[in-house]
């Protein structure tokens, strides 16, 4: 396997931002906070499969990095995983959004909120919780492998 | 004003849980550098060689293991699956795949990353 470097700026920036709009979602409540948890759930699915609709990567690229507001930041990690997390990220604050619509505010919020801090966990520490949950299933035969 | 203190406690409680999970990895990575040099060679089955060795535990479905294990080309690696292998990933701690355990030559174990590691920092533990 080839190890890659990736600009980690832009991956924390796009995770601190996506921890904003659930924040924000928050408090904006019933039914007003759809709005960005959508926002959120559909940049993390569209820019998973196109790149050009990261709009915080975009941002970062085009405008952050370049002005010197953010510096860019370049290592090799793993992003398999998080492009799994991602798929997941996105698809559950999708739900929870239709959730919120739905009238089932308390699940809605739950599931946003867990998704939010596996991506602060990772955004702050990069701790990748998906790794962790799946290694736990892994040494107990659950995943099938 | 009632949600502005959610997200404060939530805040504060996402604190607490990284205190406490930095504790427990803290306590296990001392627990595995206890250990003697022939309780590392024993409980691995290898045998010294001289030179530091990195101890890579991987699990069947960790995505992050295939780039952790490229991250180590030039060093000894000696490689754990530690679903097939959960008494010697008890022994070291492991808390998650890929964790690393960096030996010294003696068989010591100078440090133990739980999670990913980059390259910066297995090259400060190898150096």
């Amino acid at each position: 396997m080839a190890v890659q470097a990736y600009d980690v700026t832009a991956r924390k920036a796009h995770q601190w931002t996506m921890v904003l709009l659930v924040v924000l979602g928050f408090l904006l409540g019933e039914p007003w906070g759809a709005v960005p948890l959508m926002v959120a759930g559909v940049i993390m699915l569209a820019g998973r499969f196109w790149w050009r609709a990261d709009v915080v990567r975009q941002l970062t690229w085009r405008v952050l990095e370049p002005r010197g507001i953010l510096k860019r930041v370049e290592r090799v990690e793993d992003h398999d995983t998080r492009r799994v997390a991602r798929l997941i990220g996105g698809a559950a604050w999708l739900a929870a959004a239709g959730l919120l619509l739905l009238g089932a505010p308390l699940a809605a919020w739950v599931i946003a909120f867990l998704i939010a801090i596996m991506v602060v966990l990772d955004a702050a520490f990069d701790f990748c919780a998906l790794c962790f949950i799946v290694a736990r299933f892994d040494r107990r035969g659950w995943t099938g492998s | 004003m009632d949600r502005l203190l959610v997200v404060a406690a939530a805040a504060a409680g996402l604190l607490i849980l990284v205190i406490a999970a930095r504790a427990v990895a803290g306590r296990r990575t001392r627990r595995a550098q206890a250990l003697s040099p022939s309780e590392v060679w024993n409980v691995l089955g290898a045998n010294p060689d001289g030179s530091s060795a990195v101890v890579l535990f991987t699990t069947p479905s960790c995505a992050e293991c295939g780039t952790q294990r490229a991250l180590l080309r030039g060093v000894r690696v000696i490689e754990v699956d530690a679903s097939k292998r959960p008494d010697v990933a008890a022994r070291f701690g492991v808390l998650t795949a890929p964790t690393t355990a960096i030996l010294l030559p003696d068989g010591r174990v100078r440090a133990v990353n739980h999670g990913f590691a980059g390259a910066d920092r297995l090259a400060s533990q190898l150096a």
